[in-house]
């Protein structure tokens, strides 16, 4: 580094860099993450987890620390290796230091999970001595390693990047790829592709509305024919199984030879699809809208087509998790309306998918103390019977929430709704109602959804999945007309501007009670499906978390946008978890809140339009961008960091 | 282009139709699915069998068969997470040592797998239901924590064949109610080894009605379905005694301020207040309670929930009573012959503190449970394969007498409720000495032959 | 920004439905209260003496709900946005409070010299508190300065969880019971012929004491002078040479000062802390925040006193009246309607809001 005019290394980005990552690796080992996280291999006798994580801290650290000798030109590859691997060296000599503190003090009595397994682990088996030896030497080819990975070309990095991922994501989903596999037959295959195909055809030549309906209706026909009648035809997969994953007690994990293969193969494949998945977006691009939205309607018959016939690859676990995710999808188009649509910000949500749970389970159940017999009609309904009760049900609550908040401005309308929200549960909870809602008791034994010749059982994950996937589809169906109906145009006057758009003739009365009611209807529907899942309820269920959890799915989504929120479900529920469900990544089950907290913190500052945001909305925040940067050019006059933003 | 519009929107909605066709059509396929993959493990065996007799035809509910070498898969189904994670780890822990202490199954090893959180709602336990039986297998699991999510997971276990015993589940409508008739929950593979919770509440109206002489109590719960529950059995029973419960009252979870409802408590001049609730809750209901006026010299009777140490120790707690589980283990030595002593000495050992509640002995007798019966009704093959009939395990457990273990004898009725089931009254006498308060016992009561709540000492 | 606007709105159903709202919850509690009277008339209500106890606990809760609140209000004036995290810098005070008095408890402090084993709890729960604050505030916030309302609130939430599960993370799940109380400060002591607890008093006295101090420090100071400019409106305050950055990290440091004390004083009063301690006290103050008036700091006290007041008497003043069984459970559901009523009827809340003059819609 002797470089003697301008230095083109920013000394005090590399120790930045350095300290960041050994703070980042003092913070997960003193809250207990690499510890846990050691009882889970990912390649079996190898690399655990929590070794993992060291391992990325280090070569994250590197990486930064690598970036810090590019400041004003290109750096040479020797000064980005040696200023990656001082970076890595900072931060190893922050976790030195830190183990000899763990080493010397105990500490336990305050900070509960320095525990003598964390201090056994960090010092890699041995003494002090190697856990300082082991602390500096793995910063510094951690480091270096990062450094490196900076010196590749980004499609080289994102490769790396991304084999690795794979070889984490395929040892995590041990459970889910071993169900599928053993489950595996011919039928799925052929019924998955032949509507799949079908669809993207004919979304690509056919324009006539007719032919394309009839061929739709052909090859899912046909899929579900194959699906039922190829069955027999099993796919013995449990060789794959064996050489996937390692049966030991106490946990199975991806054996070293597959871990290699997967490595090499998602490295490849994401090699060689670089330049097809550059032309595709480039052609995408350059569509004009009459083509662009063909082949939208080609993805919404893809989308159907895998709805109905992936679930039946997928196993128990996913249908479980992906009605899950159906349920907080369907809130979260609901509240889509009342929030991206309106501009309500509405923290009580969960009011009326309660109000949906209960009066299901209220006019279903047979242990329900509510009983009327009006000669066509008594109880217990049955779910079909018992809807309509639910919409009105809702529709009233939805009147009860928003009348009082109409004249409400932001914030006293999200406290508001979030009161109505906690005197509905504690409602549902109370000793005074529990005669009709079973109290603290809750009710249990709803029934399963008849269909006629066939019912869907809460215990069947496939059906219940169906049955979300309906009702989401409806919801779906309900918000894209509504977007550019005239109801939709008054709602986004008002929320740009209600005195604007009182002006100019909105009835904001009507325009903000619609939006409660059809919001409420639609959350409504998706505590009627909860209720039927899981056969009983109890108030626990309906806590303000719910409307939390909700508002997050939308907004992570792309608020405004039903695939935004689709994406949002599925990223914040179906892979997640919220609190009050399980995620696909299940293993970080006593870190996930955390996880979720500092996920949620990044993405609203490096992508807060969402992951998949409608086109205006992310216009929007753009402008309200520029128009910050103008400000704060202005106001810090010299003194602000750029590097906050 | 407005007509082409329109048939668009008929052909969403025919699809949707479709949709609804498939989902119906393919019913059949789900069910046929999950026989064949009860039968792989069957076809598996028949491979590699060399004489007739084995595996043995499997009955109604499916079996397993254990290759040479494979571990046996049991499940835990707990609340490791969120408020109440101290209660589901101290299970987990019970559950561990036990199968550490019961070594292998005819030679196979015992996986417990990873431990699957049951959020202590009906959530959580259908999610981890579900994970459980898509994994090929599992012959029991032991959970949950909460009754709340052992309903849902229920549901999912019994279809699947699995077993299911729960340490700390009290709630009467999961068994029954002692009188002959299943709890509108009760499921054929549940069982627990927790008690029922009208026993407890029974023999402590007992004891608050004839040895404390109270005729007049007022009854606080949290709104969590077991404290409410428990809250109504102790005042059904206390009435059947002929006492008078002049206010049935309740507190939110995370409520602080205690003064308006014991206000509220005040207002019916009981004699009692029976608080079966949790901490911190129930500390503040001790600490406020001199505050009010009318409650001064009433008698303050908590229950399981509050007995810990640290609650022990408030100066306020002094001369409360407290009913419970009877957990003097002391004594008592599990199947292994494993002492109670030990046990706790060795969870200190294992885990770098006291346990803080009793679950882990009742997992602990939970999984012994379990693992005997696999081990007795499981068939050796002439490979070293053990085969398992699932419904054969579950009637094994049924039958379930006199099985020693670190929470007492257990014996299992026909609603799956095979708890010792004995009750007992602590008074807290010294706030210094908490560790004492929590062994005087000052009454015990148990379960009579027709599920009435007898007295043992008092 | 005029929040009625009774002459652009027709008198519509809207409006006869609102008015029925009033007259209906009006005639509920008037009656309520009537039927508690006449209980208390036979004798079979509360005696006077219940009622003074109730006032008292009231005001205590409220005291602490009016602290954290101050928290709410000053970003929000500020900021103009809802810091959900609040009630988690609240925690950490409350939780670190604990370790400190746990230590000044071995030591023997904590009982041979309570007012300064006290006086160090408090310094050790306001810096920490203070400094959770501050970073939340650099790490979270100010890179999203000037952003759409909404996120800054979702980054909250997010924040809130963070540090939630950070601390559970740290110190573990379990609850830390704080020190017994020294002697002098247990029992009762008597006041104005109320018989009050020692405690209740402590906090309630500490609490108005470091109202009045952050009043006179907002209206008296420089700094509280620029902190009042920046509320007005931010741009203005940047030109006439405010340093905008400082002063809103000023604002968060003394909102989590306040925040630490109130875990201390929670602590007081309920002894037992843990990582969810912030969550619901955090919720409460939000709404004691509005029902005040948002943006006012005065209102936020006043906020706090009078839900706490509604929490402890509404249940068994209205409810009772009306024979429901189990009114303790209905707290929240007295303070969520009381709320929701004067927003009905005074829609900025107790003391009205101070808002900025930028459009905040």
């Amino acid at each position: 580094m002797a470089v003697s005019e301008a230095p083109p290394v920013d000394r005090r980005k590399v120790l930045r860099a350095g300290l960041l990552g050994g703070l980042g690796f003092v913070f997960v080992s003193t809250i207990g993450m690499v510890e846990t996280f050691s009882t889970k291999n990912v390649i079996d006798p190898i690399l655990s987890l929590g070794y993992t994580v060291l391992m990325s801290i280090a070569v994250w650290t590197g990486y930064r620390g690598a970036k810090a000798a590019a400041v004003d030109r290109e750096a040479r590859a020797a000064e980005r290796i040696l200023s990656g691997a001082a970076a890595g060296l900072v931060g190893g000599l922050v976790g030195a230091i830190y183990v000899v503190w763990i080493n010397t003090f105990v500490v336990r009595e305050v900070l509960s999970n320095i525990s003598p397994r964390l201090i056994e682990l960090l010092n890699f088996g041995g003494g002090m001595g190697s856990g300082i030896t082991l602390a500096i030497v793995g910063g510094l080819v951690g480091g270096a390693v990062g450094a490196l990975l900076s010196l590749a070309s980004p499609l080289m990095r994102r490769a790396l990047i991304g084999a690795f991922l794979w070889v984490l994501i395929v040892g995590f989903l041990e459970v889910v790829i071993s169900q599928i596999l053993r489950e595996l037959h011919l039928g799925f295959i052929v019924g998955l592709a032949i509507p799949s195909v079908a669809a993207l055809v004919l979304g690509r030549f056919l324009q006539r509305g007719p032919a394309l309906v009839f061929g739709l209706l052909a090859a899912v026909a046909l899929g579900i024919y194959s699906a039922i009648n190829l069955e027999s035809v099993g796919l013995s997969m449990t060789f794959l199984i064996d050489f996937l994953y390692e049966s030991r007690v106490g946990g199975r994990a991806l054996t070293t030879p597959a871990a290699a293969v997967i490595f090499v193969l998602a490295f490849v494949l994401v090699v060689v699809t670089e330049r097809p998945r550059k032309r595709a977006r480039a052609r995408i691009a350059a569509m004009d809208p009459e083509e662009r939205q063909r082949w939208l309607f080609g993805g919404v018959a893809v989308f159907l087509g895998l709805g109905i016939f992936l679930p039946m690859l997928l196993g128990s676990v996913v249908n479980e998790l992906l009605a899950t995710t159906g349920i907080f999808l369907l809130m979260g188009l609901g509240l889509n309306i009342v929030i991206g649509y309106a501009g309500l910000l509405d923290l009580g949500y969960v009011a009326f998918f309660a109000v949906g749970a209960y009066t299901t389970a209220i006019l279903t159940s047979p242990l329900s103390k509510v009983s009327f017999d009006w000669g066509f009609i008594a109880t217990p309904l049955n779910f079909w019977e018992a809807m309509p009760f639910v919409i009105v049900a809702a529709a009233i609550a939805g009147i009860i929430v928003g009348t009082p908040v109409i004249r409400m401005r932001g914030d006293y309308l999200a406290i508001v709704t979030l009161g109505f929200g906690e005197i509905a549960r504690i409602l549902f909870l109370s000793d005074w109602l529990s005669g009709t809602t079973g109290g603290a008791q809750g009710i249990s034994r709803i029934p399963s959804i008849p269909l006629g010749f066939t019912e869907i059982k809460g215990t069947d994950q496939q059906m219940i999945f169906y049955a979300v996937f309906f009702f989401v589809l409806i919801a779906a169906y309900i918000s894209w007309r509504l977007q550019d109906s005239r109801i939709g145009r008054s709602w986004m006057a008002m929320r740009e501007d209600e005195q604007v758009a009182e002006t100019m003739g909105v009835n904001i009365v009507r325009a903000k009670l619609q939006a409660f009611v059809i919001g409420a209807i639609i959350a409504s529907f998706s505590g009627a499906v909860f209720a039927v899942k899981f056969g009983t309820i109890f108030p626990a269920s309906f806590s303000l978390i719910v409307s939390i959890t909700v508002l997050v799915v939308i907004i992570v989504g792309g608020m405004g946008n039903i695939p935004g929120v689709a994406v949002g479900a599925l990223v914040m529920i179906g892979v997640l978890g919220g609190r009050n469900s399980p995620g696909l990544l299940r293993e970080f089950e006593g870190f996930k809140l955390l996880i979720y907290g500092a996920l949620l913190i990044l993405m609203m500052l490096k992508r807060p339009e969402g992951l998949l945001p409608s086109r205006r909305r992310a216009r929007e925040l753009h402008q309200d961008e520029a128009l910050q940067d103008v400000w704060l050019r202005a106001a810090a006059a010299g003194e602000h960091d750029e590097d906050g933003s | 282009m407005n007509r082409f519009t329109k048939m668009r929107h008929l052909g969403v909605l025919l699809v949707v139709f479709a949709l609804f066709a498939a989902a119906c059509g393919d019913d059949d396929a789900t069910t046929t699915t999950t026989g064949a993959a009860a039968t792989t493990t069957t076809a598996a065996a028949t491979t590699t069998t060399a004489g007739e007799a084995f595996p043995p035809e499997a009955g109604p509910a499916g079996g397993v068969l254990i290759e040479a070498g494979a571990p046996v898969e049991i499940r835990a189904l707990q609340a490791i997470s969120g408020e109440v994670a101290f209660l589901g780890i101290d299970q987990q822990r019970g559950i561990e040592l036990a199968i550490e202490d019961f070594g292998d199954v005819h030679g196979h090893a015992v996986n417990l797998g990873t431990v699957e959180d049951d959020l202590c709602l009906g959530e959580g336990g259908g999610a981890g239901a579900t994970v459980i039986s898509a994994q090929p297998g599992v012959l029991g699991v032991i959970g949950t924590t909460c009754s709340g999510a052992a309903v849902p997971a229920m549901a999912i276990f019994n279809e699947a064949g699995i077993v299911m015993i729960s340490g700390s589940n009290t709630g009467p409508s999961l068994t029954s109610d002692f009188q002959g008739n299943a709890g509108e929950n009760y499921f054929p593979f549940y069982l627990r080894t927790a008690h029922n919770d009208l026993i407890q509440g029974g023999a402590a109206a007992l004891f608050a009605f004839d040895v404390l002489g109270l005729t007049n109590m007022c009854t606080i719960h949290d709104g969590d379905p077991y404290t409410s529950g428990l809250a109504g059995a102790f005042g059904a029973a206390f009435e059947t005694l002929g006492g008078e419960i002049s206010v049935a009252t309740s507190i939110n979870k995370g409520d602080t301020d205690m003064v308006p409802v014991l206000t509220e408590c005040a207002n019916g001049a009981p004699e009692g207040i029976y608080f079966p609730i949790f901490q911190p809750e129930g500390d503040f209901i001790l600490q406020q309670r001199g505050g009010v006026a009318g409650l001064e010299e009433v008698v303050m009777y908590g229950a399981d929930g509050l007995i810990t140490p640290d609650l022990f120790s408030l100066p306020e707690a002094a001369g409360a009573y407290f009913s419970g589980p009877d957990l003097g283990f002391e004594g008592n030595a599990g199947f292994t012959g494993e002492s109670y002593t030990n046990l706790v000495a060795r969870y200190e050992a294992a885990y770098g503190e006291a346990p803080v509640a009793a679950f882990h002995a009742h997992t602990y007798d939970a999984t012994m449970m379990l693992l005997n019966a696999i081990a007795s009704v499981g068939v050796q093959g002439p490979n070293g394969e053990l085969w398992v009939d699932r419904q054969e395990l579950r009637d094994f457990l049924y039958a379930t007498v006199d099985f020693p273990g670190v929470t007492g004898t257990l014996s299992c009725d026909a609603f799956g409720d095979c708890g010792a089931n004995t009750v007992s009254v602590v008074l807290n006498e010294d706030p210094t000495d908490p560790q004492a308060g929590i062994a005087n016992v000052v009454f015990r009561a148990g379960k009579g032959a027709g599920g009435e709540v007898v007295v043992i000492d008092s | 920004m005029q929040l009625l606007k009774p002459r652009s709105f027709r008198f519509s159903w809207v409006d006869t439905f609102l008015w029925a709202i009033r007259i209906g919850a009006l005639v509920f509690i008037v009656v309520g209260v009537l039927g508690t009277v006449s209980k208390a008339v036979d004798g079979e209500g509360l005696t006077a003496q219940a009622w003074r106890e109730l006032v008292v606990t009231g005001l205590a809760q409220g005291s602490m709900y009016g602290l954290i609140a101050l928290g709410y209000s000053m970003v929000y004036g500020v900021l103009g946005f809802i810091n959900f995290a609040h009630g988690e810098v609240f925690m950490s005070g409350a939780v670190t409070g604990f370790f400190a008095a746990n230590a000044l408890a071995d030591a023997g402090v904590w009982d041979s010299q309570p007012i300064v084993g006290l006086g160090v709890t408090i310094l050790v729960s306001m810096a920490t508190s203070m400094l959770v604050a501050v970073l939340i505030e650099r790490l979270a916030y100010r890179p999203l300065r000037g952003a759409p309302r909404l996120i800054p609130l979702i980054t909250s939430i997010g924040m809130s969880f963070f540090v939630q599960y950070t601390f559970r993370g740290l110190f573990g799940e379990s609850f830390k019971s704080y020190p017994v109380l020294p002697t002098v400060m247990q029992g009762r002591i008597s006041l104005l012929g109320i018989e009050i607890l020692k405690t209740q008093l402590v906090v309630i006295i500490v609490a108005a004491v470091a109202m009045a101090g952050l009043y006179t420090y907002v209206t008296r100071t420089r700094m509280g002078r620029a902190m009042r400019a920046i509320a007005e409106d931010r741009e203005i305050a940047a030109l006439m040479g405010v340093n905008v950055d400082r002063v809103i990290a000023l604002t968060f440091a003394v909102g989590g000062a306040m925040a630490g004390v109130a875990g201390v004083l929670w602590a007081l009063l309920f002894r037992q802390v843990y990582f969810l301690t912030g969550f619901l006290p955090g919720i409460k103050a939000f709404t004691a925040a509005v029902l005040g008036g948002i943006g006012n700091m005065a209102g936020a006290y006043v906020g706090g006193l009078a839900l706490g007041l509604f929490e402890s008497l509404g249940p068994l003043l209205v409810l009772d009246g009306w024979d429901i069984p189990s009114v303790s459970q209905l707290k929240d559901v007295v303070a969520f309607s009381a709320l929701v009523l004067i927003l009905i009827f005074r829609p900025t809340g107790l003391l009205g809001e101070r808002l900025a003059v930028e459009e905040r819609g």
